[in-house]
């Protein structure tokens, strides 16, 4: 799969200039929202991006949607210059947002469509029709005619969707689409973006949430960003096993004493006494595992079972933040 | 219902303007004032023609700033910026009604001013009217986007509008001929649009002059179409360009 987005070193600080900061020659306050940020996105690709609040997350995805101009590095869409092409990258991203003021709330959820497409340039049965499409695509046709402050949140959430794809753009731009919708409207969402958006419609998806069960479900590749500075990135396996070189194993053994254990170097963190059996929990590197079961076997201990506790991206992802500080 | 209520309050608003110069025209109708011969000496025609240019003056400084106020305050203007549509397209475009209702109302005045005050209009140049107008409105419609860059950036009433409106309003002509103004003060009233919207529209209305007559002020106002439109167009992108660089486009 080729490379559909690219940035590179991107880069950005806010700057807050008070009227007192000019007239006085203050220094001014700053914020560096994004340090040299380096991403690929391949084409076809649900790419996650984690990270806690005030990370950086929608400064980037405002960057790629040419709402902010970075200060630093550079960047393609497509092939699309970030900065010199811009109005070529409006037409092929679509912007999910959270914002749900983004929409004229007196106005129909039709309405509302209408007015976006003509911005993209539809006009007469071609607008109709794929306003139309969309709305059964999301599958909003029933409360095509409402009033959009009638909505429910799953349903604006579904709207601001629609919205983006009413130029059927190649990629999408999510910036926490699930963040005020409850977990049954939070699935429909998720499974509309798995099955339609990414498998059927072949979209390209940046995912922007701080929902890590949210980017297990939906997303191939992660990146996790933090303090505005990307501190880990790759495939869900990969983010795994980041940790699995010190990962948790349970072992069941046959009975034995505990100093036996300690005899040949094993110093379990827990131990639990069953009828029988040991069971013990252990961190350890993976590729010291088989090394670790051959010792318990000549020492004349019968292992029953050898499992790698389950981790969850939590934990990749607590670990990741607090190796980071 | 509500804009039906609106639309017929507005009908009854611009009725009872008319009606109060038309009662204040009265007073300079027994001796008639040596500043309004050049405009054939009657106050309420030359009154009722600067209230109603005034009209565009006040929408084409408003809209475009309003329009991009209102985008920030209900939160949709990055869903705006964010199709490619350019931005000058989109607050044209939004700003086209308010332009259609105020060339309404202007009708209005002067319907109004004709069928029921007797007022008398020389309608012999209906095209060349029609061109003054447009150059008014291109002209004002520079100050506005420059107004309009100015909220982008400062989220803020633009001073441009007041200081505008109020030199306009002192300065333009819009009540009482410009004549009437200190010699040391005419000078600057001739830096203003308005100054010429007013001078040929009402010479084309009140006097039946053609191009050849009034063709200075026409080139006048092609001069002020030509530099504040540009400069208007330059400011909004940069104010657009230098909210994306603060990221602040959503701020208000």
């Amino acid at each position: 799969m080729s490379d559909i987005i690219e940035l590179h070193k991107i880069s950005k600080t806010f700057i807050e200039r008070s009227w007192r900061s000019v007239l006085f020659r203050s220094i001014p306050k700053k914020t560096e929202a994004l340090k040299d940020i380096t991403l690929t996105i391949k084409k076809g690709e649900i790419f996650g991006l984690l990270g806690p609040n005030g990370a950086g997350k929608t400064t980037l995805i405002k960057i790629l949607a040419t709402l902010i101009i970075p200060d630093g590095g550079a960047g393609k869409i497509f092939g699309y210059d970030l900065i010199r092409q811009s109005q070529h990258i409006r037409r092929i991203i679509g912007l999910v947002n959270m914002s749900e003021r983004s929409f004229y709330w007196r106005l129909t959820g039709r309405q509302n469509l209408n007015f976006f497409a003509a911005l993209h340039n539809l006009t007469g049965k071609q607008k109709e029709k794929r306003v139309q499409t969309i709305l059964e695509l999301v599958d909003l046709e029933e409360k095509a005619e409402t009033q959009f402050m009638k909505y429910s949140s799953g349903q604006k959430q579904r709207l601001s969707l629609a919205r983006a794809l009413l130029s059927n753009p190649e990629i999408l731009l999510m910036d926490e689409p699930t963040q005020n919708l409850d977990p049954i409207a939070s699935s429909t969402f998720l499974k509309l973006a798995v099955d339609v958006l990414k498998k059927k419609e072949g979209k390209t998806i940046l995912w922007c949430t701080h929902n890590l069960r949210e980017a297990e479900d939906v997303c191939s590749r992660i990146a996790i960003i933090h303090r505005g500075a990307v501190i880990e990135s790759g495939d869900l396996e990969y983010m795994c096993s980041l940790i699995n070189t010190e990962s948790f194993y349970e072992f069941t053994i046959d009975h034995c004493p505990e100093r036996t254990l300690q005899e040949i170097g094993i110093t379990p963190l827990r131990i639990f006494r069953n009828n029988g059996s040991l069971d013990f929990e252990l961190q350890v590197r993976s590729n010291d595992v088989p090394s670790l079961v051959r010792q318990l076997v000549e020492n004349g201990i019968n292992v029953r079972s050898c499992k790698v506790k389950v981790i969850e991206l939590d934990e990749v992802f607590e670990k990741i933040i607090n190796r980071a500080h | 219902m509500s804009y039906k209520l609106n639309f017929i309050l507005q009908l009854v608003g611009i009725f009872i303007s008319t009606l109060l110069f038309f009662f204040l025209s009265k007073l300079f109708e027994r001796g008639m004032s040596d500043y309004l011969q050049p405009y054939g000496g009657d106050y309420f025609a030359f009154v009722i023609i600067g209230i109603a240019i005034t009209d565009y003056l006040t929408v084409s400084l408003g809209s475009f700033a309003s329009e991009i106020r209102n985008a920030q305050m209900m939160g949709t203007l990055e869903a705006l910026l964010v199709t490619p549509t350019s931005v000058p397209t989109i607050l044209f475009s939004s700003s086209l009604f308010s332009f259609i209702l105020t060339s309404v109302r202007i009708i209005i005045y002067l319907v109004y001013g004709i069928t029921i005050f007797g007022l008398k209009l020389h309608f012999t140049s209906i095209p060349l009217l029609l061109m003054i107008m447009c150059l008014t409105i291109l002209s004002f419609t520079g100050i506005g986007l420059i107004s309009a860059g100015f909220i982008v950036i400062f989220k803020q009433g633009s001073p441009l509008n007041w200081i505008v409106n109020t030199t306009s309003g002192v300065l333009g002509g819009i009540l009482y001929p410009v004549s009437v103004l200190p010699a040391w003060l005419q000078p600057f009233s001739h830096l203003l649009p308005i100054t010429h919207a007013l001078e040929a529209i009402r010479q084309i209305l009140l006097n039946g002059k053609t191009f050849s007559e009034v063709y200075q002020e026409v080139i006048i106002l092609i001069f002020f179409c030509i530099t504040l439109l540009p400069v208007g167009l330059i400011f909004m992108r940069y104010g657009l360009s230098k909210a994306r660089k603060d990221g602040s486009l959503v701020h208000y």
